[in-house]
């Protein structure tokens, strides 16, 4: 290889790697098996003590430990009901719990949630997936079911009625993640049913634990069980769950002093500021509703990089720069879901001082922040799209102001090797800054032409700017063909030439390089997934990765209004049938690296990816949306589910 | 000062083993002392410049009229050239260097080449990496002729980095290590202290074995065990790497520096640092590597000084060739043929060695050798490896007098 | 190096088990660890009692997997057109862990060690990849054709800087390779057959990834190699090597080295039985390496643990014997740094093997691959737990289960004081049966005893 695409070659590599970001992926656990397993935990686990939060776990096992208790009490009801007559109870929850409390999350009507989850459409075709299928029948199941069973007897009321009216009055959960205690609390109407039901647990856990399973202890004219790493109460139509004593008991004196007598007292969560100022701003609508107290979160350790204000990530400040801006001060951050047989919602927000903004950041968010995102393009069959407000001329310029001296001797050296391309062009100024703030990046699916089959199938992608001066298409198309007549000349023996060609249509030209294909040994490889252009239509730009794509987007820009515009700063919208048809193109890869990765034998590895596939299924479509407002900056999630059988 | 006992302590952290340290087996004894007889040995640590450093712009001959002629944009004010003497300076970056000149640390042997300079790049990088012109045969580098030849033991050269294996260090028969962290010499058993202590115990303790392979392998492991000590306690010291640059040059010649004292039997270090091939903007990123190699280097040497290796150590750089006269139009420079090479450490003739090539005489545009670079590599492996040059690189060559 | 003192008249007899020599699981281990990668305590158990000559069977005769092999294409496909050789490299080892096929599998790494090519010279991955199917292909079938289609193998080609050979001026890497390091040894040919034999190469050249067999190029006229005379063109020219005496004796005392010993000097007497075989067969692999394995000097008593584990060895044979799912990309990693990655060997010569595998960067290398393998997260132990992969031992009590892995995965006996180590390990208070399990094996992997195959 030429040293010079080997150097551009590492270059671009360094630079991608710049801009790698670490994403552990959630495993796709349904809510069903969640639940069930934590159900299952909850009943027989209560003698073991790995209910109890150890503190040699590193901080994100403990949080993920404290989101399984959580879901494992909703997966209770979830499982558990139908509906009755919702009887208003209004109840503020946060009088509960202490003022420390830094994680706080409210259902202020279970029994609607519940009923929405039971009768949700997809909940059925979960139901039927396989590996549900065999979790429900595993021997595990059958001991709880009995044990429900049992319980059911016992109480004398279906388990189904019976929580629903325990949880009439709302569920409330709060944790100090400093202290690491979490306390649940449900408000029941009917208060003998609860009675008898918190008594026939009782009962039920001596009996598996012998006498020694707990231990009763008098507070506040109530009473408290204590068990192995887990305390219990009920209070009148209270029932309250804590893992700490001493947290369950703060839980009992506000609800004695502040909830009983209807009065607001200090000390009680609901009367921090921080949490007044987010509770005002909750929607009236939604499921669930949660609120986080950042200062907790930026005392512990490790989380000094998301607290910074900056990274040293080039990349990672300009995806996110405006994200660290925001984070470095606020002082919670509070989310709404709420969900219907059409979709789910989920709306989070910070606050945020629009006036505050470091001059640096200008690129991120506009003058006065009003930076808005380029509307979408009309096109069916994308795979996906993002539009976003930024002004790449700007961030390069800000980089002496944004990052550490390393990375800006790097990124010099960078833009010293990338010259070569530019004609020795100022980059920050006239490469860059040629562009309007306002890119999007889109992606389709590509169809092949006769006897091309490349083993990797990748999607057609491209990004699409605007110059500010339309007379500056020449120089980019000269860049073009600099880069393609470097990779021609390149010495490695695999690269075969690209022809370039540009063709002018009515509106629009097309400079795009064809990948020749002389040979039939040539099959498969995976540079036919490309056929780099770049168009110009008006003062578009667009540098797409394959010719095709570069003209139907040329065409789909052409019917852009330009007076339309999106009120965010970024929006990004995925399609995900388009992209279960794009995996499934590619099947064979995805199985080969499952097996690599974990020396899987090939039937355990096709069983996962279809899983993965058949649960992109239930989802059409996922937008997301980030907005800056005057006072609060706001990303909101919205995935449309699919209902159709 | 590093005892024997803060390394043990340092490695396993038990206070068993040290009672058992105390006692010393002799086994551990003998592995010390053998490694301590090697410590007189000469060590060559190579810093190859990849892509081509601009000569012209590191040593600077700042009162010939000429460079500024020629260097329109590119050209170092006299005024902040780092001045050696009356008619060559440092560029303002290379503080290092001056630093270590000025302590007699450092030697420039300037307008180094070969006649009939090569422009292809690559025939240009496979004559400094191997010594011959072209010969289709299967090629060795210069240094790794060195290891097939003259070197023994394990470990003779060490390749650190990520990058490929320089085509200088490939041998036909030993292989070089390439390694990437130090990691590899180190015991990584996670914190279950039982099991690394009850291996330690295990590989220290002294056996007799009738089978010499598994008393080889037992040797080994204990040896293995020492250097693995000796790094932790390197290692833990608190001023470890605070001496260095936190460039990625500065982190490999830590490393370098960790692995000499450790005492392992390496007798060759190579390193490459990446990106003199500035054909546009060149200022900016020129100046960031040179200031790189700069420091890092006197971070090394002052290192090697503390450590009481200054004196057995050689630090040479080199690059495949220098680059053109005249700037180009992209306020960069071509590939072109001489430049200074760099010597450091504590035997050396400190100063420039020669003078500056001529720039009123060019061949087409370039700067004629006057020194041809396979002088430099006999001096290198005559007097400072010790070993026979004229097989190495083809036939004799007039070794230059480098060292006092 | 010592020399082996045998008797050649004898060595080579076969084996049969003895009440001095019974078979047990000292050498149903050894025979099995040699031939193969690994294998769970479970199955050489049963390899115990179902005895001696069908275990011979099991090794020599298992049938191919046919789900297997066309996984493995399919597999093979979607990666090299990816051209990263080092994801071919992975799935190699994915290869050698999950093969029905084990004896086949290491001889192929046997002969890519011997016709050693590297990727990261000839950095295509399906070039790569040909050549390793030529030499599966050809493992335990005949020499000839295999050292045939190498000689025109792109891979090779490249690697040995022999794409072109022109009469004028003829290519002598090749050549030179072939005669030192592939078929007769240093010393067995001169200067000028180097050349001539480089005459009969002229024309051979690799033309836009194929290899292509230039007339115009080619010498035709009289060569005079090795004592023979004749217009040889290359094919010919490798079958006149391949007659020369030194051949057998070459070939076969790499086959010793590499499967049996090579810790000792091997007297040409001691090869000899060896060498009249494999010529007498046509260079039939198959059949001198059963000759090999089922030999009285490969049980005997000094023979048993008088080799290295090369790192895949060691690897590889640890994710067999323990049923590990671990991330290969890692082992990947760790394994270069040991210096033993499949398609990445060293220089042209291969592995060394032998002591040349341990030294001060390797030793701790080692025994962190082994930690790793056995705490890794990623790792499941059979979809279980580890226990439950050293399933077939009593759980309770960890001598026992101790000495069985001991006896099992290790070639010598340890000394006392270190089962008395690895039984405290095993039975720690305050740690589960998982993570004992797991420091017993990372506690063995790091013995010297462990090293010895």
């Amino acid at each position: 290889m030429s040293d010079r695409l080997r150097f551009l070659k590492r270059d671009l590599t360094s630079a991608s790697n710049l801009g790698k970001l670490d994403a552990d992926g959630w495993g796709g656990e349904t809510v069903a098996l969640v639940g069930l397993a934590n159900t299952r935990w909850v009943f027989f686990n209560t003698g073991r003590s790995e209910m109890q939060l150890k503190k040699q776990r590193p901080l994100s096992q403990k949080y993920a430990h404290l989101g399984r208790v959580l879901f494992g009490f909703l997966a209770i009801s979830v499982f558990t009901s139908p509906l009755v007559a919702w009887q208003s109870a209004e109840v503020n929850g946060a009088n509960l719990f202490p003022k420390s409390t830094n994680l706080y999350v409210e259902i202020g009507q279970p029994q609607t949630v519940v009923e929405k989850l039971v009768n949700h459409p997809l909940r059925k075709k979960i139901a039927k997936l396989e590996p549900v299928k065999q979790g429900l029948s595993a021997p595990a199941m059958k001991q709880f079911r009995i044990g429900l069973a049992l319980l059911e007897a016992r109480v004398g009321e279906k388990w189904l009625p019976a929580v629903k009216q325990l949880t009439q009055g709302g569920l409330f959960f709060g944790a100090d993640l400093s202290t690491e205690s979490v306390g649940l609390a449900f408000y029941s109407n009917d208060e003998a049913l609860l009675k008898k039901t918190a008594g026939e647990v009782l009962g039920f856990i001596k009996q598996q634990g012998g006498a020694e399973a707990y231990e009763i202890k008098t507070y506040r004219k109530g009473k408290l069980a204590l068990l192995d790493g887990l305390v219990i109460g009920r209070f009148g139509k209270w029932f309250l769950v804590s893992n700490q004593e001493r947290f369950i008991r703060q839980m009992v004196d506000n609800l004695r002093d502040s909830v009983e007598r209807g009065k607001e007292i200090s000390g009680t969560l609901a009367s921090s500021e921080s949490f007044q100022k987010a509770k005002s701003k909750k929607s009236a609508t939604g499921d669930l509703w949660a609120w986080v107290d950042l200062q907790v979160l930026r005392n512990a350790p490790n989380t000094d990089a998301l607290f910074a204000g900056r990274t040293d990530n080039p990349a990672v400040e300009l995806l996110f720069g405006g994200i660290l801006e925001a984070l470095e001060d606020a002082g919670f951050v509070s989310g709404n879901l709420e969900f219907n047989d059409e979709k789910l919602v989920i709306d989070t927000s910070l606050p945020f001082d629009t006036q505050s903004i470091r001059d640096a950041r200008e690129f991120y968010f506009g003058n006065k922040a009003l930076g808005q995102a380029p509307p979408f393009i009309e096109m069916p069959g994308l795979l996906g799209q993002v539009a976003s407000y930024r002004d790449l001329g700007r961030w390069w310029l800000a980089k002496e102001d944004l990052f550490p001296e390393k990375v800006i001797a790097d990124l010099s050296l960078t833009e010293s090797q990338l010259s070569t391309f530019f004609g020795g062009a100022d980059f920050g100024e006239e490469i860059l800054g040629a562009l309007q703030p306002g890119l999007m990046l889109v992606a389709k699916k590509q169809d092949y032409l006769a006897g091309v089959n490349p083993d990797i199938k990748l999607p057609a992608f491209a990004l699409i700017g605007r110059l500010q001066n339309p007379q500056r298409e020449t120089r980019f198309r000269i860049s073009f063909n600099s880069f393609i007549t470097l990779l021609n000349l390149s010495e490695n023996g695999n690269m075969t030439q690209f022809d370039v060609q540009t063709m002018k249509q009515k509106d629009y030209r097309v400079t795009s390089a064809t990948y020749l294909r002389e040979d039939d040994a040539d099959e498969g490889l995976i540079q036919y997934n490309f056929s780099p252009s770049i168009a110009f239509q008006d003062d578009y730009m667009i540098i797409s990765s394959t010719e095709d794509f570069a003209h139907e987007l040329a065409e789909a820009t052409q019917k852009i209004e330009s007076t339309q515009s999106s009120d965010s700063n970024t929006v990004m919208v995925l399609n995900s049938e388009a992209i279960k048809k794009q995996l499934e193109l590619n099947r064979e890869v995805l199985v080969a690296q499952s097996m690599m990765g974990n020396a899987k034998s090939r039937d355990e590895a096709e069983a996962e990816l279809d899983l993965v596939l058949s649960m992109m299924q239930y989802a059409e479509q996922a937008k997301l949306d980030y907005r800056i407002e005057p006072n609060e900056m706001g990303i909101t999630l919205q995935v449309d589910l699919q209902n159709a059988d | 000062m590093v005892t024997r006992r803060k390394m043990i302590q340092a490695t396993f952290g038990g206070a068993a083993l040290i009672t058992a340290g105390a006692a010393a087996p002799p086994f551990l004894w003998g592995a010390s002392r053998q490694a301590s007889q090697k410590s007189d040995e000469k060590i060559l640590v190579v810093i190859q410049l990849s892509g081509g450093n601009d000569g012209l712009n590191t040593v600077i001959p700042y009162a010939n009229d000429e460079y500024y002629r020629n260097r329109f944009t590119l050209a170092i004010d006299k005024a902040q050239v780092a001045k050696i003497d009356d008619e060559i300076g440092w560029h303002p970056a290379l503080s290092g260097f001056a630093r270590l000149l000025d302590e007699g640390q450092l030697s420039v042997v300037q307008g180094v080449g070969y006649p009939n300079p090569n422009r292809s790049h690559f025939e240009s990088m496979d004559l400094w990496h191997t010594a011959h012109r072209n010969t289709k045969e299967f090629p060795r580098g210069w240094l790794g002729r060195c290891v097939d030849a003259h070197l023994s033991g394990e470990l003779p050269a060490i390749h650190y980095g990520g990058e490929r294996q320089p085509l200088a260090l490939t041998t036909r028969t030993k292989p070089v290590a390439s390694i990437q962290s130090l990691d590899q010499f180190r015991l990584r058993l996670g914190d279950h202290q039982p099991l690394s202590q009850g291996i330690a115990t295990n590989l220290t303790k002294q056996r007799s074995h009738s089978d010499d392979l598994l008393g080889f392998i037992h040797e080994n492991a204990s040896m293995a065990m020492t250097t693995s000590g000796k790094l932790e306690s390197i290692l833990s010291a608190s001023d470890a790497m605070k001496r260095y640059p936190e460039t990625s040059l500065g982190k490999k010649l830590a490393a370098v520096s960790q692995l000499i004292e450790s005492g392992l039997p390496t007798r060759i270090y190579y390193v490459t640092h990446d990106g003199f091939d500035t054909h546009a903007n060149q200022a900016a990123a020129h100046a960031a590597l040179l200031q790189q190699l700069g420091d890092a280097t006197q971070a090394f040497n002052e290192d090697l000084k503390n450590k009481g290796h200054a004196e057995r150590t050689l630090l040479m750089t080199f690059s495949e060739f220098g680059r053109r006269v005249r700037e180009n139009a992209s306020r960069g420079t071509d590939h072109g043929t001489a430049a200074p090479l760099f010597l450091a450490g504590g035997r050396l003739k400190a100063g420039p060695l020669n003078q500056h090539p001529d720039m009123s005489d060019l061949d087409q545009g370039d700067l004629k050798f006057t020194v041809d670079y396979r002088r430099v590599y006999a001096a290198v492996l005559e007097d400072w490896l010790g070993v026979d040059s004229s097989e190495i690189l083809g036939r004799s060559f007039e070794k230059l007098d480098l060292f006092i | 190096m010592a020399e082996l003192r045998r008797d050649p008249k004898q060595a080579w007899k076969p084996w049969q088990p003895s009440t001095s020599q019974p078979w047990d699981l000292r050498r149903a281990a050894h025979l099995l660890r040699r031939a193969e990668f690994g294998t769970p305590i479970r199955e050489l158990e049963v390899c115990v009692k179902a005895g001696y000559s069908k275990t011979v069977d099991r090794v020599f005769s298992v049938a191919p997997s046919v789900a297997f092999d066309q996984s493995m294409q399919s597999m093979e496909k979607a990666l090299s057109s990816s051209q990263d050789p080092r994801q071919l490299a992975v799935w190699w080892l994915l290869r050698m862990v999950q093969t029905p096929c084990q004896l086949l599998e290491k001889t192929t790494l046997f002969w890519h060690g011997h016709f050693a090519t590297s990727a990261d010279k000839v950095l295509n991955s399906r070039a790569m990849l040909r050549q390793i199917e030529w030499l599966r292909a050809h493992a335990l079938g005949h020499f000839e054709p295999m050292v045939q289609g190498i000689s025109q193998d792109v891979a090779m080609l490249i690697y040995l800087d022999s794409e072109e050979n022109r009469k004028t001026r003829p290519n002598e890497n090749y050549a030179r390779e072939l005669m030192e390091l592939f078929c007769l040894g240093p010393g067995n040919y001169s200067e000028k057959d180097i050349k001539e034999l480089a005459r009969c190469f002229t024309g051979w050249e690799i033309r836009r990834g194929n290899f292509r067999f230039n007339q115009h190029q080619h010498d035709h006229a009289e060569k005079i190699l090795l004592g023979q005379r004749g217009n040889f063109t290359g094919e010919q020219a490798i079958h006149v090597v391949l007659d020369q005496p030194s051949t057998a004796g070459f070939i076969a005392r790499k086959l010793v080295r590499f499967f049996v010993l090579d810790d000792r000097e091997l007297s040409d007497e001691l090869i000899q039985p060896l060498a009249d075989q494999l010529r007498e067969n046509d260079f039939d692999i198959r059949d001198t390496l059963k000759t090999i394995l089922t030999s009285q000097l490969f049980f005997a008593d000094d023979t048993i643990g008088q080799k290295v584990k090369s790192p895949v060895e060691m690897a590889v044979g640890l994710l067999r014997a323990l049923g590990v799912q671990a991330d290969l990309n890692q082992l990947s990693d760790q394994l270069l740094a040991l210096g033993h990655l499949p398609l990445y060997p060293p220089n042209v010569k291969g592995w060394g093997g032998g002591r040349e595998w341990i030294n001060a960067s390797t030793f701790l290398g080692r025994a962190n691959l082994v930690y790793k393998i056995a705490n890794q997260e990623n790792s499941q132990f059979s979809r279980g737990s580890i226990s439950k992969a050293v399933n077939a031992l009593p759980k309770m009590d960890p001598e026992i289960w101790i000495r069985k892995l001991v006896e099992a995965y290790v070639a010598v006996p340890l000394p006392g004081d270190t089962m008395h180590q690895l039984i405290e390990l095993g039975s720690a208070k305050r740690r589960n049966l998982n993570q004992r399990v797991a420091d017993v094996v990372c506690a063995i992997g790091a013995t010297p005893e462990y090293q010895l195959n």
